[in-house]
């Protein structure tokens, strides 16, 4: 008996991901419960982080960006004061506008890191599906599906809550 | 929400035929977050009839986004919020006005409406009963669970007098049969603002539903139980923590009790609900609380209606945060009452709430919110908690039995009805 496909979900989660998640009722509906619904069981959740500390007891892998160094350009606009920048405009609704428009726009940072982590590359194309679980992920999980390397992306907030919860029932 | 359903269900109750039209479960579990569990409470008679809010907005299926919204999320977000004030001007809702509209008068078609109540906000919510007055000569009331154009910190009047919204509230309140306040400095402004309709307001307070505080088997709150405070107490918030409430001041009071407390430093402080308005959490919020996890500070995130009384009966004692602000009442504080427990209310006394609370027998008020004040309250309170009896329970829910949801609406159901029936004796 050939035993069923399982679905290779990687959720992909910014810097904030040492932040308290909002949480998800259990009876919300979310792309990742739906999946995890869809699924049975037969679902390997894997994480792509920029750094989070948190541990995901039911995910096979967890892979942390922010073990190798920045890139060149991170590395450049570090050096200019870019970042200190952003920080101080992420204080006001103008500035993080501001930011969001830049090279140090928080998607572009962390799809820069993630093309320069061969691991998290190689992840991210052997999965099915990619979950982008707040605005600054969304750009990688976007170019992942247009370039057909998943077959779908979605963008779901309340994914990461989901996964902490361990609510669903994870692979073993 | 609560409000919104509470009134379908009362007008139900009374006899009357009820259609809700409303926006998709999706809507409200992408943009605000959802409470799909209390749908079990919305009663049977009640039809209801749900249209798409802003389809694009809530799209999760990343490969329906446009580049120029991948470009930069927050630029889509803006632009789109200052187109939606086109058709009514309310940025960020206005766009749903057309669907609203086209919905409430496929309704009226199918089965004639006598009466339409638009609860708000958003405001867009009154434009329904507007249009079906104006083609079809039906009566509206306007219920308000906030305000448009008062400014709730300042008392003064947000946006400019003879502005597009200002001049449409007053076309809407003209021609409205009521219009309903959560409380009397509420009413008292409007009754300022427009003067010649002042007779048609009235305030409609929050109330507590004894529906959801009767859920699962309520051990300890039903018969009082003292706490131990052997273990430490548990000391909740349960609501949706929002704006500008103190609560840097609490969590940084909450420590200097700690420090000051053999009993406060065995118990915790535990944050329940939604983290803003949105569906997303407020991540200033989640950081600040985050700071104090290491004080016995913890959110344990946001939780069905339908489970508030377990969430309650965990709790020896509660603390209510809310913005200074004399029109600010809240809806949990007539929750928290019901419960009887004792309440730390941290907030202003300039604050509407309370004068909801003037004579609850359990609640330990500060005369400013400030980290010292509001540490010795909460001494006080885990004094009052630790030697507390089951009868201080008892005697705190009694005195609060007349906050209760039914005991607001009910007379102005009936009060409507009789408007409506004399109107049609009249005709």
């Amino acid at each position: 008996m050939i035993a069923p496909k399982r679905v290779r979900v990687l959720l992909l989660v910014g810097a904030d991901g040492d932040l308290p998640q909002g949480g998800v009722l259990q009876s919300e509906s979310t792309p990742l419960a739906k999946l995890f619904a869809e699924a049975g069981g037969a679902l390997d959740l894997t994480i792509v982080s920029l750094g989070t500390s948190r541990a995901f007891d039911g995910a096979v892998d967890h892979t942390r960006l922010d073990r190798l160094p920045p890139s060149h350009t991170d590395r450049l606009l570090r050096s200019v004061g870019a970042y200190a920048v952003r920080r101080q405009f992420d204080m006001f609704p103008i500035g993080r506008l501001l930011n969001s428009l830049g090279p140090i726009a928080p998607s572009r940072v962390f799809w820069r890191a993630l093309m320069k982590h061969p691991d998290a590359m190689q992840l991210l194309r052997a999965s099915d599906i990619a979950v982008a679980t707040d605005l600054e992920t969304t750009k990688a999980a976007w170019l992942s599906v247009h370039r057909r390397w998943v077959d779908d992306a979605y963008y779901d907030h309340r994914a990461l809550a989901l996964a902490l919860a361990n609510q669903p029932p994870l692979s073993s | 929400m609560y409000r919104a359903l509470a009134t379908a269900n009362a007008f139900a109750r009374d006899g009357w035929k009820v259609t809700v039209l409303t926006a998709t479960r999706d809507t409200f579990e992408r943009l605000t977050g959802s409470d799909p569990e209390s749908e079990k409470f919305i009663d049977p008679r009640v039809r209801i009839v749900r249209i798409p809010f802003v389809p694009e907005r809530d799209e999760t299926d990343l490969r329906e986004w446009s580049r120029a919204r991948l470009y930069s999320p927050r630029l889509w977000d803006y632009v789109q919020w200052q187109l939606s004030g086109r058709d009514f001007p309310e940025l960020g809702y206005g766009m749903w006005k057309r669907p609203l509209v086209a919905a409430a008068e496929q309704i009226h078609r199918g089965y004639p409406v006598d009466l339409t109540v638009g609860t708000a906000n958003p405001n867009v919510d009154f434009a329904p009963g507007m249009h079906l007055r104006r083609v079809f000569g039906i009566p509206y009331v306007m219920d308000h669970r906030d305000a448009w154009h008062l400014d709730f910190h300042t008392g003064g009047r947000l946006g400019r007098r003879l502005g597009r919204s200002r001049r449409l509230e007053r076309r809407l309140i003209d021609n409205a049969m009521e219009a309903w306040f959560v409380n009397e400095p509420i009413r008292e402004w409007y009754s300022r603002e427009f003067p010649r309709n002042a007779a048609a307001f009235h305030v409609v307070a929050n109330g507590f539903d004894p529906v959801f505080l009767t859920q699962g088997t309520d051990a300890r709150v039903a018969d009082g139980t003292p706490a131990d405070p052997g273990r430490g107490l548990t000391i909740g918030y349960l609501g949706t923590i929002y704006g500008r409430v103190p609560l840097r001041e609490t969590l940084e009071g909450w420590r200097r009790a700690r420090a000051e407390s053999e009993v406060i430093a065995r118990s915790r402080l535990v944050f329940r609900g939604r983290l803003g308005h949105y569906a997303e959490p407020d991540a200033e919020v989640a950081a600040l609380l985050d700071e104090y996890r290491s004080d016995g500070v913890s959110y344990l995130g946001p939780v069905s209606k339908t489970q508030v009384m377990a969430v309650y009966r965990s709790f020896d004692a509660l603390v209510l945060l809310l913005a200074r602000s004399r029109y600010v009442t809240s809806g949990k504080v007539f929750e928290y009452a019901a419960t009887g427990l004792p309440i730390g209310a941290f907030h202003h006394p300039d604050t509407a709430a309370t004068s909801v609370l003037r004579g609850y027998p359990r609640v330990f008020p500060v005369a400013e919110p400030t980290a010292r004040l509001i540490a010795d309250a909460f001494i006080d309170m885990a004094k009052h908690t630790a030697s507390a009896g089951p009868q201080d329970a008892i005697r705190a829910r009694a005195w609060a039995a007349h906050l209760s949801r039914d005991a607001q609406l009910t007379p102005r159901i009936t009060a409507l009805w009789t408007r409506l029936q004399n109107q049609v004796r009249g005709s």
